[in-house]
Parts: structure tokens; sequence; C-alpha cells
């Protein structure tokens, strides 16, 4: 179990540090409007550590699973609501990087979703007792990520102003 | 071997599968394809599918129907059987044959996927049909695992 835990808290850890720093360095070099094939390497080793990160969390979250049902008996934490909303929000996240390779979903609410979707995952995993419905979990998250989408303009404009007025 | 350990080998092959059909259906993608990745993963893919099937048949063989069927069935979710497992047991069939065949596409057709659009995109359509239904025998088999009380 301490292993399950570690393993689970590296790839979170992992896969929301790299989202994190995917934006902000897509931001970075985004600020004369191309992405040069330096910034291009970056970016790409982030979304691959993403990706692992994102690997180690679900293969870890699924032993958990397996904990709950062979070891433990608790198997009616695989019907918490909590569960299913922190399962859907996972999901979510490879199938928005789908559609974001796919230019079917707009930059701006990939990201949000993207960022919103990890760090909903942290809070979900780190606070036990959420008395709130799975219809009420995603309604909140589907809240959380239209502020992300408009923190992440604000931020980018102000970013964007400040790098153009550098020398 | 001990179904504890089978029924963790069928999870964790599984999520394998599922994360290798996911890497070829992106890079299928790609403007330039990574051939050697493509080959490499399409294999993993079909061969976590193929031993995730073998060893969910040992534990569903041996142990699912005698002793944890008749628990689902007698408890408060049967559907979590008749509707769940009734349909994984059958659906999860077509995964290790769309895979093979997507393996099979990338292997002796790799060299027309660069140039042939349309079979570039029917390949990447064959691995996200793999990638879905795998995910949806992903749901069912954490459904079917918490009806056991």
């Amino acid at each position: 179990m301490p292993l399950l835990v570690i393993g689970h808290i590296i790839g979170t850890v992992l896969g929301a540090g790299a989202a994190t720093f995917a934006e902000i360095l897509h931001m970075r070099a985004m600020r004369d409007g191309v992405i040069d094939p330096e910034e291009s390497a970056t970016l790409k080793v982030t979304y691959r550590i993403l990706r692992i990160g994102l690997f180690i969390a679900i293969i870890t979250g699924f032993g958990f699973l397996l904990y709950f049902r062979f070891v433990s008996g608790h198997t009616e934490i695989l019907y918490s609501e909590k569960l299913w909303a922190k399962m859907t929000i996972v999901l979510l996240i490879p199938l928005n990087a789908f559609l974001l390779q796919m230019r079917r979903i707009p930059f701006w609410l990939g990201s949000s979703i993207s960022l919103t979707a990890w760090y909903a995952a942290i809070i979900l995993g780190v606070y036990r007792g959420v008395p709130l419905s799975y219809l009420e979990i995603l309604g909140i998250f589907a809240a959380a990520v239209l502020v992300m989408a408009a923190v992440l303009v604000l931020i980018r404009k102000s970013y964007y102003k400040i790098a153009s007025i550098k020398p | 071997m001990s179904f504890g350990f089978a029924i963790a080998a069928h999870v964790i092959l599984g999520l394998c599968g599922l994360a290798s059909s996911y890497a070829v259906v992106l890079n299928l993608r790609k403007r330039e394809l990574p051939r050697g990745f493509l080959k490499t993963f399409s294999l993993i893919a079909f061969l976590s599918y193929a031993a995730s099937w073998a060893t969910a048949a040992y534990y569903y063989v041996l142990l699912y129907g005698k002793a944890v069927k008749p628990v689902i069935l007698a408890g408060k979710y049967p559907w979590a059987h008749t509707i769940f497992m009734e349909s994984k047991e059958h659906i999860f069939l077509l995964i290790p044959f769309l895979s093979l065949l997507t393996a099979a596409i990338i292997w002796f057709l790799g060299n027309r996927l660069q140039s042939d659009e349309s079979l570039r995109s029917a390949t990447a359509a064959l691995a996200l049909v793999t990638f879905l239904i795998g995910v949806f025998v992903t749901i069912a088999g954490v459904l079917i695992s918490g009806a056991v009380r």
C-alpha cells in the first residue's frame, strides 16, 4: 500500500507539474507568435513527462482498486461518487489531448481543461470527505474550467504585453 | 497462479494495451510517421491484450462463475453481472483481433501509411475504436468488482 501511495503521488506530481510547465513554456514560446525548433523540442519533452505521469497515476490508481477488491475488501469504495468523478476527470485528460492533437477543440479550452483536470485530480485525491455528488463535482469542474480559461487569457495578455515592452 | 495475481495481471496488462493503443492513435496523426515507434507499440498493444485475455480467462473459468457471480447476483447490484459482465465478456473478444489487425497493417503496409492518407485515417480509426472499447471494458470491470459484497 505505501508503494502504491508513493507511486500515485509521483505520477500525479509529474503530470500536474508537466501540465503546468507545458502551459508556461507554450506561453513563452508563443510570445513572438512562432514556436521555433528548440522550443518545440522542450515542449515535446514536457508532454512526454506528462504522459508518463498520467500512465503511472492510472496504473497505481487501478492498483488501489485491486487493493480494495482483493486485500482490504472495501469494495463499496468502488461505487463512491467521488471515485467515479475522479475517474471521469482523469479520463478527460487523454481525451482532451487527443482532441487537441486533432485540432477539434480550441487551444484555450483544451489547455484549461488539461490544467484544471490535473489539479482537480489532486484535490479529489487529497480531500477525502468531499460531501458532493458525482454531478455536483462535475458541475464545479466545468465551472472551474471556465474560470481557468479566463485566468489563462488574462495571464497571456499581461505576459505578452510585458514581453513586447522588453528590448 | 493465485486468482489475485491473475486479476492484477489482467488489469495491468489491459491498461498497458490501452496506453499502447492510445500512443498508436496519437502517433498515426503525426506528419512524419515514427514507424519504429508505431511497430513497437502496436505489437505491445496486441500482446498486452492477448495476455490480459488469457489471465482473465483463468480467473473467469476457475473462480468467477462459481464464487463471484452468485455473490453479485444475490447482492444489491445484480445488473453489474447481467448487463456489464455479459456485455464485457462478448465485446472484449473484439479487442485482441482489432489490435492484431492494426499491428498487421503497421507491420506489413507500413510503407504505404505515410503516403496513403485514407489508409492512415482508417488505421487510426481502428486503433481508436480498440481504445474506446478498452475504456468501456475497463469501466465495466470496476463496476463488476465493486458489486462483489
